[in-house]
């Protein structure tokens, strides 16, 4: 099997996948309750029969061809769409015309569509979540190596003691944590204030020691402060944004540090171990050479397979973090959503972060293949 | 366990004589007499299963630490206090704690000792941990050995469900599961058990599956010894070990996870003693009141450290390929 | 089969091993692995090593090339190469040491060759990574393959490829104006000189078609061109001292005759002296000069293989004489040594044999017999012998 003939094999297993996932949101989501209960908190009695009915078919509930509201909410025969018809017209509705309802989420999505609500928020998450990545790269592969090498010794304990306690700490604690030392505690003097050394929140640091007061404006490009306030060549901006990123990321990838730390570490090791290491030292290479070509080009296969995994978690703890630093990406939307019942936000959600990870697993998978010679399809 | 066909000859013959620390195989006197070495070599594992054991003597005997309904009566008069004068916050605004009797960790917004609150948070949590890691490994083993015995179709069926869950972020369908059917302890579980459950099934089958093609197994086969037997008697027995070190390491994960759900508000009760809704209840006052925060918090980092001590040492002592 | 006495090569030792002593710490205990290793091997010549599993053959190997792992502890001994003692020396200076002088060939050629990097860049990398010590050796060595192309020594070369004899010369003069210019060489000039060394090396070994070899990679190829280039690997640096440790026990028959064959011919061609380190007692007849038995530790017999053959002293060699099957005598029963490998970390007091000996008496248990000559180039460590 050549490799891209495996590649569209995958790409339509994910199509498939995700359409499945879709369904199992959209039944779990629409099936149990009853029809309208979702736009409970919106129906005032001041909305006669028909604003209801239009109501409800804007926020994106089916309705079909009933007549009237009350009708539809005590399923008149007649006005009752098949849930499975429900969820056809549902899907010509986002797949063809892209529309997927007005937001209910109180606060920060009233009267925005759907649509609109991720994808303003979509580049704050995307911003966050990569940061988090190449922390987690940075810091986790030569840690990892040096434990390795340095079987046993200090810096071996030091690597375990920090990846054990980074995949047991909860998340949410170690945004708290840091919050506080470094907001509460450590304080610098700005004017009259005593203010934090590092920002507790949001994407634009505010009430920080190190920070600009007044950064100006940028043009946006991306969406991502970090990067666009680099194109819009905006210093100040930049720093402050950049500084904004350093709690948020570090609380992010501390878990995620943690473990791929220990995979790059388990698979040197393993790698050391293997009788091509003692063959390349006999030849009398250099020590390092062993270490970084022969070793390191075997133990990175491995690890690169976890990098996967890596991404999920990385997603998945981006709600939590969202919501502590009051980072406004969709992470902290979803789980507004959740609380609030906005099913179309949570079907898109869930819908996307699906295929982020699926995406992301295939393009490991694809660059394992790259790397290692003996795997030809 | 009887009748455990050993899978290591003890004669591993590596590439030429090098000196080798070779697990030995035959004997529980010779495998405690390893382990024992092992864990001189390596003191975080008993540092971690003392405090596993610790916390689970704690949890049993809550009931005679603190008596159980406490955290139903609020004392608003003392609420979020602070007066144990070993650690000083340093922070304005730190209101002392009317009356005599101490707070070891202070209390929280209602007014309630959050030492007792924690006491009593450690039996929930643990419960409902290894209610969900037994209930995933449980439906592990069931879809896990149907898979590797049934092959084909039904294979392929169970292992493209296991994808699909993966490709769920893992709070999500927990997130979309709560926000659905609502906020029970019942509903928590199983959010978390229907996404905690792929990872046993593929492993378990993965397990099965090599621990099928050994010689030993075909022997057994060849002289006529049921699949059933065969499963239940030596498969399992033999391929359990990643499994409880999954197992053990998971106990950790899972309270993180359910914990995490509860802080981030779909707690069925504000009042419950659980650690991640300890925190939660405290985020309003991390400027006068960090305690709220640091300590529930340090207990779910704790007792998660020590699981994860726990599993990585038995990896450790079960691994057999084990060398230095 | 067994020819007639070999000359030795050399009367000059190439490798002195002297009274080596060497444990493992392990969890079990103490690991008693060599008692004492005295060992010479002269220039050119083929030093069998003989023993069981177990009695230390490898060990020594690694040993003398500086190999051993973490908790091996040497007490006593020396190694000298060139009169220097290796084990004296720093881990710089044995690196160096390695590279150039002791080479070491291995079991399993699957295991040992790195599975993702190709045949010649894991070659090449001996010269690449120490270009500055080698690139006097590579210059030269390409300048006398040049002069015996253009000889005409009737060795039709095809890692001169299409290159015409005029570009030959060109290349020859150019090389040696910058050899007696002194000047280093750049990088680009030394990965072509190692590559061209490597691939020489290559075609040496009897590989076919050396070019497309050096580009693939070790599970492209079979157990005996595996096995090949790992030998070319070792002799690419033409080092004194070649070690090979049971190199034809994890190939088929076929292919360990023809690795044997290839191992003959190579002997005449190249400069080193090699230990063969082996379980075998056929592979030591066809192709060693003289040949030394270890056991539990200590070496025991040594003799020139002819010697060895016809007149085995110790009892442990005539046991295992005794115990090759032979074709042509009809016998019920194979002999075996009674009796197991001791247990190292509480070894036999005296002569380790003496356990297992049938001609074990009261001195055996007490005194640790001495290798001693007992006629020209045969020596025994065996109390019925003296001592």
């Amino acid at each position: 099997m050549k490799l891209y003939e495996y590649v569209i094999r995958r790409l339509i297993l994910m199509i498939f996948v995700l359409f499945i996932v879709s369904v199992i949101v959209f039944f779990l989501t629409r099936g149990p309750l009853p029809p309208g209960s979702v736009l409970a908190p919106y129906i005032t009695p001041r909305l006669n029969d028909i604003e209801k009915l239009q109501l409800a078919q804007a926020l994106g509930v089916a309705t079909a061809g009933c007549p009237s509201f009350s009708a539809f909410t005590s399923m008149q025969p007649g006005c009752i769409v098949p849930i499975y018809m429900q969820y056809f017209s549902w899907l010509q509705k986002v797949l063809f015309t892209g529309n997927w309802g007005l937001s209910q989420i109180p606060g920060i999505g009233t009267g925005l569509s759907t649509w609109t609500l991720f994808t303003e928020r979509f580049p704050f998450t995307a911003e966050l979540a990569i940061a988090g990545a190449i922390l987690t790269i940075i810091v986790a592969v030569p840690l990892g190596i040096v434990s390795a090498t340095h079987n046993n010794k200090v810096p071996d304990h030091a690597s375990r003691i920090v990846a054990l306690t980074g995949y047991s700490m909860p998340i949410f604690w170690l945004g708290y944590i840091l919050q506080i030392i470094f907001v509460i505690y450590i304080t610098l003097p700005r004017g009259p204030f005593q203010v934090g050394l590092l920002p507790s929140n949001g994407v634009l640091a505010t009430n920080c020691a190190i920070c600009f007061s007044n950064p100006g404006r940028i043009g946006i490009f991306t969406g991502a402060p970090v990067i666009d306030s680099l194109i819009s060549g905006n210093v100040p901006y930049f720093w402050d944004s950049f500084v904004a990123l350093i709690l948020p990321t570090i609380t992010l990838s501390f878990s995620t540090l943690g473990a791929l730390t220990r995979v790059v570490r388990s698979s040197m090791m393993e790698s050391l171990r293997q009788d091509y290491i003692l063959l390349a030292r006999s030849k009398g290479i250099s020590e390092r050479s062993v270490i970084y070509r022969h070793a390191l080009k075997n133990a990175l296969l491995p690890a690169i397979t976890i990098m996967g995994i890596i991404f999920a978690a990385l997603l998945g703890g981006v709600v939590v973090v969202e919501y502590i630093f009051s980072w406004p990406g969709i992470g902290a939307a979803a789980l507004q959503a959740a609380l609030y019942l906005d099913i179309n936000f949570l079907e898109l959600y869930t819908l996307v972060t699906a295929l982020i990870i699926v995406v992301s697993n295939l393009a490991v998978d694809v660059l394992y293949a790259f790397l290692d010679p003996r795997i030809r399809y | 366990m009887t009748q455990r066909i050993p899978q290591e000859v003890e004669t591993e013959e590596s590439s030429g004589d090098r000196e080798v620390e070779r697990r030995p195989a035959g004997g529980v006197k010779a495998e405690l007499k390893f382990a024992l070495y092992l864990a001189r070599k390596n003191p975080l594992v008993l540092v971690g299963s003392a405090i596993a054991i610790i916390s689970i003597v704690v949890a049993v005997f809550s009931g005679f630490l603190v008596p159980s309904d406490i955290w139903k009566v609020s004392h608003l008069d003392i609420r979020l206090c602070w007066n144990n004068p070993i650690i000083d916050w340093h922070l304005k605004n730190i209101y002392v704690c009317p009356g005599s009797t101490v707070m070891p960790l202070g209390t929280d917004s209602f007014g309630r000792n959050l030492l007792q609150m924690i006491i009593l948070a450690l039996p929930l949590d643990l419960e409902i941990s290894f209610a969900i890691v037994f209930s995933a490994v449980a439906i592990g083993i069931a879809l896990g050995a149907i898979a590797a015995y049934a092959g084909g179709y039904i294979d392929e069926a169970i292992l493209r469900v296991t994808d699909i869950f993966f490709a769920f972020p893992g709070l999500v369908l927990a997130l979309v599961l709560l926000a659905v059917f609502g906020r029970t302890l019942n509903i928590l579980v199983i959010a978390v058990l229907v996404v905690w459950w792929p990872i046993y099934v593929r492993l378990i089958r993965s397990q099965i599956l090599s621990e099928k093609e050994k010689p030993y197994a075909e022997a057994l086969r060849s002289v006529g010894a049921g699949r059933f037997r065969i499963l239940f008697r030596h498969i399992i027995p033999n391929a359990i070990y990643p499994v409880l070190v999954q197992m053990t390491l998971d106990i950790g994960g899972v309270i993180l996870v359910f914990s995490t759900l509860m802080f981030l508000g779909f707690s069925p009760d504000q009042r419950l003693p659980e650690l991640g809704n300890l925190v939660s209840s405290g985020i309003d006052y991390v400027n006068t009141a960090p305690w709220l925060i640091i300590f529930p918090g340090l207990t779910i980092l704790v007792i998660a450290l020590g699981f994860n001590l726990l599993g990585d040492g038995i990896r450790d002592i079960l691994d057999p390929r084990l060398r230095r | 089969m067994m020819d007639e006495p070999k000359q030795i090569a050399s009367t000059q030792p190439a490798l002195e091993v002297k009274n080596l002593r060497l444990v493992f710490n392990t969890y079990a205990g103490v690991v008693k692995a060599l008692d004492g290793i005295d060992l010479t091997v002269y220039k050119r010549e083929v030093l069998g090593l003989v023993g069981e599993s177990g009695c230390g053959k490898s060990v020594t190997a690694l040993a003398i090339a500086g190999l051993l792992p973490e908790n091996a502890k040497i007490l006593s001994g020396e190694v000298l190469l060139n009169g220097q003692d290796l084990l004296k020396k720093s881990k710089k200076e044995i690196r160096l040491a390695r590279l150039k002088d002791i080479a070491l060939v291995f079991q399993d050629p699957m295991t040992y060759l790195n599975p993702v990097i190709t045949i010649g860049s894991q070659i090449t990398e001996i010269f690449t990574g120490n270009l500055a010590m080698y690139s006097e050796e590579l210059i030269q060595s390409r300048i006398e393959e040049i002069q015996s192309r253009l000889a005409g020594d009737g060795f039709s070369v095809p890692s001169f490829g299409s290159q015409s004899l005029v570009s030959l010369e060109q290349e020859r003069d150019r090389l040696v104006a910058l050899k007696n210019s002194g000047k280093k060489l750049s990088r680009g000039e030394g990965k072509r000189l190692a590559r061209l060394r490597a691939i020489h090396y290559l075609r040496l070994v009897r590989l076919p078609e050396p070019e497309r070899i050096f580009k693939m990679y070790p599970f492209e190829l079979s157990g005996g061109m595996r096995q090949r280039a790992m030998i070319a690997m070792a002799l690419v640096r033409r080092p004194k001292v070649l070690l090979a440790d049971e190199i034809t026990t994890a190939l088929d028959v076929t292919v360990q005759a023809q690795i044997l064959k290839l191992l003959k011919e190579l002997r005449d061609k190249i400069d080193a002296s090699i230990i063969l380190i082996t379980h075998d007692l056929g592979i030591v007849a066809e192709t060693c000069d003289r040949v030394a038995v270890m056991y539990a530790g200590n070496i025991v017999e040594v003799a020139s293989v002819f010697e060895m053959f016809k007149n085995p002293l110790h009892p442990y060699t005539k046991g295992l004489f005794a115990a090759v099957p032979k074709p042509d005598v009809s016998t019920k029963e194979l002999e075996s040594i009674k009796g197991s490998v001791p247990n190292l970390i509480y070894p036999p007091t005296g002569c380790r044999f003496h356990p297992r000996c049938p001609m074990a008496f009261e001195r055996c248990p007490v005194v640790k017999p001495p290798l001693i000559e007992v006629s020209p180039g045969h020596r025994v460590a065996c109390l019925l012998y003296g001592g």
